[in-house]
């Protein structure tokens, strides 16, 4: 049966549905696609202006949760970051299955920059404990969006790799859609069971002409979908112009050296703590640090708008 | 003769763990299965070495088991193949022209230390031939796990819950070694228990194999290790030798969590069909030729009994 959903692929148009509410309000799930996101009227201050001499410093309209089905009809939660101008590229993080879209929350302010940042460390989760982070200086725009594989809110309770991977997919599809996005300027990171959800969703979404993808961070993957991660890496890389990727790996993480190594083009870096895995690559302490080569990643997936700030 | 219908573990323990080492990187088959399965039948042998290190350069063949995946159908199968079978070998190299020996020694040969056979998949390889030669029994794939791999995952999953059947006997006492019931098993604890030899009992072996098996499905697939699988996955996979791509193995472990493990048939060569002798470590024979050969063909076909 998931043959046939994937061999149906092909002609997604209106197979996606989502709705967008405010994070003070309940997910409400619609029936049918819903493009209910109002053009962010204004950009809201969250800061009061003071006069410099620099340019006031501007954030997106608050978060918002995102309701959407996937492919196959279920009903999937996830968490939109606008950016402070529209339209503009977007990076979807995906989870690992220990855990859920809240585990990308911080990392997700950190990447827009926001003055919200909660830098509370949270000694088990170095992922969660942004007062490590490095400075994010990037000044162009970004969206953010994350959002939860099925039967994974907190950590995943049903082993479901097949119908992961549809999710990662109609994520893709879902973000394309987004008020604000723009959906030829897409990146995607993730961790574990989220890089190669990352990865796949990256090439599946330029393979089937819905947009463009321009480039992927992984933590850990090892073809965990069911999908060969060197096919769909190689899809990327070998685009052209080829789009980067960033694989991280811990030194004893079998499948993921091995899934790092596959490919010529990708971007292997090896981690200081051995046995880490997913999201726990994302320490302090280590050279090169994993978030400055995420926001590397970023800026060499949009190299264009580099160049621009050059002229 | 009727069907079996079994709980499976012995899938997920092979598919979990797997590696590529000295084989080349294959890319998984057609899609069109469930969880994006091959086409075609895919046939694992399935092999536990007795070897107790790091590594698989030696070693005999404890535990030999063929686990038969039908992605179209969603049809799972294992069955087991005693070790004590006396066969011809194929294709040994060297050891004076041998050419026969018990199945387990065929791995023995083929492994990369006794280095008796040139063909690829070292002591897999050369079981492989040898079923083929023997009974043309056909498996397109092999895993490969050592005791110390088996007690590692073990301990990873946190031990396991088995209940034991009957009374399991030694040699030197009268009291049985394990009374029937539930028992709480570490890794060494379920090792000890998969390989004792009742000497009242020899086939019943292969039935507390499965038994074990059966027990770490149920721990791998609980809510306390299923977000941890691909961690363990990573972990454990270069101490297990296969020609299975990530993928295939990725592909393996989501058809084992979607597949009701009393859908999975467990089977083994009945005892009907081999003359076992008395004395515990010789050489088991087939009774009437071509027996194992239809019982292992039909297998393959997706046909399945169970003795009476």
């Amino acid at each position: 049966m998931l043959g046939v959903f994937l061999s149906s692929c092909g002609g997604l148009d209106g197979q996606i549905s989502f709705v967008m509410k405010s994070t003070q309000s309940t997910v409400t799930p619609l029936v049918s696609f819903t493009p209910s996101i109002e053009p962010s009227p204004a950009l809201t201050p969250t800061i009061t202006p003071t006069p410099t001499n620099t340019p006031p410093v501007v954030f997106g309209p608050d978060p918002q949760q995102i309701a959407f089905t996937s492919i196959d009809g279920e009903l999937l939660k996830g968490m939109y970051y606008p950016a402070s101008e529209n339209p503009a590229p977007v990076i979807v993080l995906m989870h690992w299955a220990r855990g859920d879209q809240e585990d990308w929350s911080k990392v997700a302010v950190w990447l827009q920059d926001r003055v919200e940042l909660d830098l509370t460390p949270d000694y088990n989760r170095s992922w969660r404990s942004a007062d490590w982070y490095p400075e994010n200086n990037r000044e162009k725009p970004i969206g953010v969006f994350t959002f939860n594989f099925r039967d994974c809110e907190g950590e995943c309770k049903s082993y479901l790799p097949g119908d992961w991977l549809l999710d990662a997919r109609s994520a893709m599809i879902a973000v394309s859609r987004l008020s604000g996005v723009d959906k030829n300027r897409i990146i995607t990171a993730g961790a574990s069971i989220g890089a190669d959800g990352a990865i796949d969703g990256c090439a599946w979404f330029n393979q089937k002409g819905l947009g463009t993808c321009l480039g992927s961070y992984v933590l850990s993957p090892g073809s965990f979908l069911t999908e060969p991660f060197e096919d769909a890496v190689g899809v990327l890389v070998n685009d052209v112009p080829p789009h980067p990727v960033y694989c991280l790996y811990g030194l004893r993480d079998d499948s993921a050296i091995e899934s790092c190594s596959e490919i010529a083009g990708i971007k292997r870096f090896d981690h200081g703590y051995i046995t880490n895995h997913g999201m726990e690559l994302l320490q302090p302490l280590q050279d090169p640090d994993p978030l400055t080569l995420m926001l590397e990643l970023v800026d060499e997936a949009l190299w264009y708008e580099v160049i621009e700030g050059d002229q | 003769m009727r069907i079996a219908r079994i709980r499976n573990s012995f899938l997920i323990l092979s598919i979990l763990f797997s590696c590529f080492w000295a084989t080349p990187v294959q890319a998984a088959g057609s899609h069109d299965g469930i969880c994006n399965g091959p086409e075609d039948v895919m046939t694992i042998l399935v092999v536990g070495t007795d070897t107790r290190g790091i590594g698989y350069l030696y070693g005999m063949a404890d535990t030999i088991m063929a686990i038969r995946v039908d992605f179209q159908n969603n049809d799972v199968a294992i069955v087991g193949i005693q070790r004590g079978h006396w066969v011809q070998i194929p294709d040994v190299e060297e050891d004076n022209g041998r050419t026969h020996g018990k199945l387990t020694q065929a791995y023995h040969f083929g492994t990369e230390g006794m280095g008796y056979y040139s063909g690829s998949g070292y002591g897999a390889g050369l079981l492989q031939a040898t079923l083929r030669h023997n009974w043309n029994f056909d498996t397109n794939h092999y895993i490969v796990i050592n005791m110390r791999m088996f007690r590692d995952v073990i301990d990873a999953i946190g031990g396991i819950k088995v209940y034991n059947p009957s009374p399991v006997y030694s040699f030197h006492q009268n009291q049985p070694k394990y009374l029937a019931g539930g028992y709480f098993f570490s890794g060494s604890d379920a090792l000890f228990y998969a390989r004792w030899r009742d000497p009242r009992n020899v086939y019943s072996r292969v039935d507390r194999q499965e038994i074990v098996l059966k027990a770490m499905y149920d721990q791998l697939f609980s809510l306390s290790t299923i977000p941890k699988i691909p961690e363990l996955f990573g972990l454990y996979k270069a101490n297990v030798l296969t020609d299975l791509s990530l993928a295939e193995i990725s592909q393996l472990l989501c058809l084992a969590a979607k597949t009701p493990p009393d859908q999975v048939v467990f089977t083994k060569i009945p005892t009907a069909l081999l003359y076992i002798p008395d004395w515990a470590s010789s050489p088991w024979l087939e009774k009437k030729p071509g027996t194992i050969e239809k019982f292992l063909g039909d297998f393959n076909q997706g046909i399945y009994y169970e003795e009476n």
